[in-house]
Order: C-alpha cells, then structure tokens, then sequence
C-alpha cells in the first residue's frame, strides 16, 4: 500500500467578483506521506489557508485534483464528502473552536457522533485516553469555557485525532498562544504525529515550527516555492 | 438517543433565560388557546342547553295530508289551487307502538307521548292564553326538568291536575292547592287543581305554558287515546338531524330536529366559534413567530459553533435536524405547561365567579378546553417555524467561519 496519504495535481483556486477574477492558488503539485509533519508557511494572502481549505474538503478547487487515502475528491457528492472528512481528516484552528455548552470529554467526542456508533462506550473510552495523552485527565468534565487557552488546544488537539483520522490539518495552531504553551502544544502534536503515524500539515508564520518538521513546504502568491520545499531530517534520521 | 436531540437539548439548557423566556411565550399563547376554547365551547353548551334543555331534541309528528288531484287529461294544462282539508287536529293513533320503536334507537335516551295544544285560562275576570301540553304520567320531567324547576308543590301529576309557571301563578295570584278553569282551542273547558308551580329558567314557559297529564289534555283537544305528537331526547344532541331522517324513515311520520328549527342558535354559535378561532389562530401564529425568532437569533449566535460542527463532519441533515428538535421540544413542553396552565386558570375563573346556587357567573368549562389539541397544534407550529432558522443553519459555510 502506498505511502502516500494526500495529494494534488495542478490544483487552482479563483475568486470572481464581478469581472474581477482572483487567482489565489496556481497550480499546487503536492504529495504528503503517512507519519510526516510538515511545515507550510507562507507570507498572509499568499494562499496557505485556502490550500488547507482544499486539503480538508471544506473548499472545492476551481480545477485540479485532491485525492484522500486513494479517493479522487471530485467524484464524491456533498453528502459522501461530509462523511469522508469525519472520518480522514481532523482539524486544529488558532482559535480552538471548542463547543461552549459542552465539556472537555464531550468536545473531544463529538466528531465520533456523527458516526453513530453501536457501542458509544468505546468511544468514550477512546476520547478519555486521548485526553488523558494530552493531560487533562483531570479536567474531562469541565466545561470547555473553564479551561486556559492551553488546555483549550489541547483539548482541540484531542478532539481533532478522536477518529483516528489519516490527515490532520493546523492552522496556525500556537497563533493565539504564549510562546511557553504554544510550544508545548507543538510538541505535543509532534509526539502524535510521531506515535500514531498521522500526517499533520501545519500552516504557520513561526520559524521555530518549521525547524521542528520533517518538511517545509512555502507558498508565494499562489505558488510553491521550488527552492524552498525543504526535506528536513526526520527522527528516525537522527536517529 | 440521537446526537442531534442531545445537542438541541444542550442548547436549549445552556440559554436558561432565554429558553425560560421561549417557554413562557409559547405556554401563554396556549392558556389565551385553551381558554378560549374553554370560554366559547362552555357558552355553546350553556347556550344550548338553555335553549334545548326545554325542547325536544327530536318531534315525530302526523305527516300534512295534502288533498291529491285525482287523474290528468293529456294534452290539457291544469290550473288548480289545492286547498288543504280542514280537519281539527292531526293525531297519532297507535302511538305506543312508535314509542318502542322510537326507543330501540341508539344514542335515544328517553321518548314521550304527549298532546300539545293552545288555550286560555281564566280566573275570575282574568283570562291569558297558555300553551298546553299534556304528558303520559310519570314522564312529565323527560323533555323539561320540570321537578328540578318545582319552587312549590310537586310535579308529579294525576287527572285533572296542572303544572304551571311562577310567573304565570304571581300574574294571577294562584298558588298549590288552588283551582283554574282551562279552556282549550276546541272550546271544552275543565276546571284543575295546581299541583305544582315551576321556575325554569325560561322566561317565556314560566308566563305561557301549562302542563297536564295526557288524559286530561287529550279531552281537552278532543284527541280520544290518540296524541298530537311523540318527543325524543338524545344522549347526543347534535346527532339530532340523522336520527329524525332514521326515525322518519322507519316510522313514517314527520321527524322534526331542534336544529333546523333553531337555524340562529345555530348561526350564532358558529359564529361564536369562528370568533374564538380566529383569537386562537393569532395565539398559534404568536407562538410561530416567537419560536422562528428565537430560533433564528440562536442560529445566527451559534455560526461558528455549526461551522466548527460541518468542519467536523456533522451533515447538514444533521445541523438542521438539531434546530428542528429544538423547534419541536419547545412546542412540545411549552404547550404542555400552557395547558396545564390553561386548565387551572380556566378552573380558578369558575371557582372566582361561581353564584350561590353553584353556577358560575361565567359559562367557562374547564373540561372543554381542547387541550390535546392545543398541545398537537403548537407543537406542530413550533416544529415548522424552526424549518427556516434550521435551514440557514444548516447553509453556514466553515471556511467562513474558519476564516472569521
């Protein structure tokens, strides 16, 4: 089985507004592997949160390809698309977008609801350990409005792998964070990344995250940029 | 329990106040409902009852003979007048065997031979016209609750006794025990004793009519054993007009129903009940509004909660599922609580107003506050006035939220 969890061929995105046509992506070739962390930053407006739009099925290219643990996109319905991104792709915003009227336990449950599945305790069972793992086992019944903005991410950290998705997709996820926790928060997502194998894609201005991830990848009006894509020393590497 | 019912009630529970506010408008909606209907629906019965607790609910009566024209000549057109026969009194011979049949009806609840006619009575100078009627013994309360009504005396009669009204008793000075010449529209005339005096309620019976036994009135109207009429009462009232096409049918004499006789009461009580529908149409349109509002303000307040939900897989069957079931619950519970509210606030009238004969002042019956149907009603509205408020949920776009 290939390696290969998402990728793009020729992918464009444009805006029109009256007459006025806005290229915002020209042309994406990208291929991303299962286990990789990596970097994708860019200046604001160069297109990086469009792209990441794309990749997590909220946004549909104006042309080109996206396929999805070997599904071509473009062929799935609305309906069928929803069901696929429950399942393959988990997100983490800057603004952790957690539910208000519900706990921590329950905020990291609900993407599995959709799903409904015949035994509800193995998913509870699930959603504790995930966050126990980013420790806050003793925070799970607190409503999400109690919790720092650290424990929110992680809590959104959690909540974004409860289905055990293949793609995780961050933006800028430590960008309304101090430094101290935004950098606990990127290693905790590093350590998943490295312990359960999922490919994350974290769209960020911090240098400091490129240097931790396997691969940079930078986008420049639209673009990427040849040059740039670095293939960064991965642990196994290193080690 | 599907998740988007658990979702809609966190949501509902996490707006205390404005839930709290939700409920109290669609509860209140329904206690103007119910209390309507109880209002309109007791007066119907009070008004009906007055008018046909002193009727027959059904009158069998001898079919006209109209005088037949006997042959035609073909070719000649015939202009006659047919004049109808003069004869004294149609009567009913045989009526008992149209008793037993008339009392094997279903929904029947009791039936009397009685013969009615009009007179005078006199006492000294004075003379008033009166209606008679005569009833078998024994059922002189069947059609009019003549015992509920006996201020004096008893209504129970004998030969050549006489009920009459309290009016009718002040207007010529008579009381129980006393004796009054009656002279019947055939000129035979008896002298009878006042048995009882009677207050019906009825303006008109208390001044104008008399009641005998049927011997009595049948030698006063020259009927020998016969009656002029039969009288049915049902358990049923308004099943009235199918029950005199039955009876017509089996028994071949005219059927008279108190409804068609009374086509005002009935005009009037319809157009009391379009009266109370329209107050309880804009009750059930308030509710609409005031659930589409408040579900529309939450949907606009929860954007970015429901692009967080479509970000993570939640459908848009499921988004506008959530604010249906919020719909749904609101109309379901609010209107309960109206309609418990709606039945006390019906009953505490009846207990403030009520006379000291144990009446209320106002003719509101509680028990008829159509309840079930003010709960399905509302709760049917409320569900559809959360169809737009769900539908623009269910349109709000992640990336836009994402991007916000």
């Amino acid at each position: 089985m290939s390696d290969v969890v998402l990728s793009t061929s020729a992918l464009t995105k444009s805006y029109r507004d009256g007459d006025v046509e806005t290229k915002v992506l020209k042309g994406i070739d990208l291929e991303f592997r299962r286990g990789e962390f990596v970097a994708l930053m860019g200046p604001s407006g160069s297109g990086k949160s469009t792209l990441l739009t794309i990749l997590g099925t909220l946004l549909k290219p104006t042309s080109g390809e996206v396929e999805l643990v070997g599904n071509r996109l473009s062929t799935l319905d609305d309906r069928d698309v929803t069901r696929f991104r429950n399942q393959h792709v988990g997100f983490v915003f800057q603004f952790h977008h957690l539910l208000p009227d519900f706990t921590a336990l329950e905020n990291v449950l609900f993407p599995s609801l959709p799903r409904r599945s015949a035994d509800p305790r193995i998913e509870r069972k699930r959603a504790m350990e995930l966050l126990e793992r980013v420790g806050l086992s003793d925070r799970m019944n607190y409503g999400a409005t109690k919790l720092s903005g650290g424990q929110k991410q992680r809590v959104a950290v959690a909540r974004a792998l409860m289905n055990a998705p293949d793609v995780v997709l961050a933006d800028e996820p430590t960008g309304n964070l101090d430094s101290a926790t935004g950098a606990l928060v990127l290693d905790l997502m590093r350590e998943l990344c490295d312990e359960l194998g999922t490919f994350f894609l974290v769209s960020t201005h911090d240098e400091a995250i490129g240097a931790q991830s396997d691969r940079v990848i930078r986008i420049l009006d639209g673009r990427v940029v040849p040059d740039a894509t670095e293939v960064a020393p991965t642990r196994s590497d290193l080690n | 329990m599907p998740f988007e019912l658990t979702v809609a009630l966190r949501y509902l529970r996490s707006g205390r106040l404005q839930t709290a506010l939700i409920f109290s408008g669609v509860a209140v909606g329904i206690v103007v409902f119910t209390f309507m209907a109880a209002l309109i629906n007791g007066l119907a019965v009070t008004l009906t009852n007055n008018v046909i607790g002193n009727l027959a609910h059904v009158r069998l009566e001898p079919a006209p003979r109209v005088p037949r024209q006997l042959g035609e000549i073909a070719g000649l057109r015939t202009l006659l007048a047919v004049q109808r026969g003069n004869e004294p009194r149609a009567a009913i011979n045989g009526w008992r065997d149209y008793v037993e049949t008339a009392e094997k009806f279903s929904g029947v609840k009791s039936v009397v031979a009685s013969v009615a006619g009009s007179g005078f009575i006199q006492r000294g100078e004075k003379i008033a016209p009166v209606s008679v009627t005569g009833y078998e013994p024994g059922k002189e309360s069947e059609m009019i609750d003549l015992a509920a009504g006996i201020t004096r005396g008893s209504s129970a009669l004998a030969s050549g006794e006489v009920l009459i009204g309290i009016t009718l008793a002040e207007d010529f000075g008579v009381t129980t025990g006393q004796r009054l010449r009656i002279r019947s529209d055939r000129g035979r005339e008896r002298v009878l004793l006042i048995r009882g005096i009677f207050d019906v309620g009825n303006a008109v019976v208390n001044e104008r009519a008399v009641f005998t036994d049927l011997s009595t009135a049948q030698g006063l109207f020259e009927l020998g054993g016969a009656v002029s009429r039969i009288e049915v009462k049902l358990a049923d009232v308004f099943s009235a007009p199918e029950v005199a096409v039955r009876l017509n049918a089996v028994t071949g004499l005219d059927a008279v129903d108190w409804i068609s006789e009374n086509a005002r009461l009935q005009e009037a009580l319809r157009a009391q009940g379009s009266t109370g529908d329209v107050v309880k149409f804009f009750a059930v349109l308030l509710i609409l509004i005031a659930v589409a509002s408040q579900l529309l303000l939450s949907a606009l307040r929860r954007r970015a909660e429901i692009g967080i939900m479509r970000s993570m897989g939640v459908s848009r069957a499921s988004v506008t599922a959530i604010f249906v079931a919020q719909g749904f619950l609101i109309g379901l519970l609010g209107s309960a609580l109206g309609a418990a509210l709606g039945y006390g606030f019906a009953s505490a009238i009846v207990r403030f107003t009520l006379r000291p004969d144990g009446t209320s002042a106002l003719p509101v019956d509680p028990a008829l506050g159509e309840y079930w149907l003010a709960i399905s009603i509302a709760t049917v509205a409320a569900t559809l006035a959360a169809v737009l408020p769900a539908r623009i949920a269910s349109g709000v776009d992640p990336v836009e939220v994402i991007q916000q």
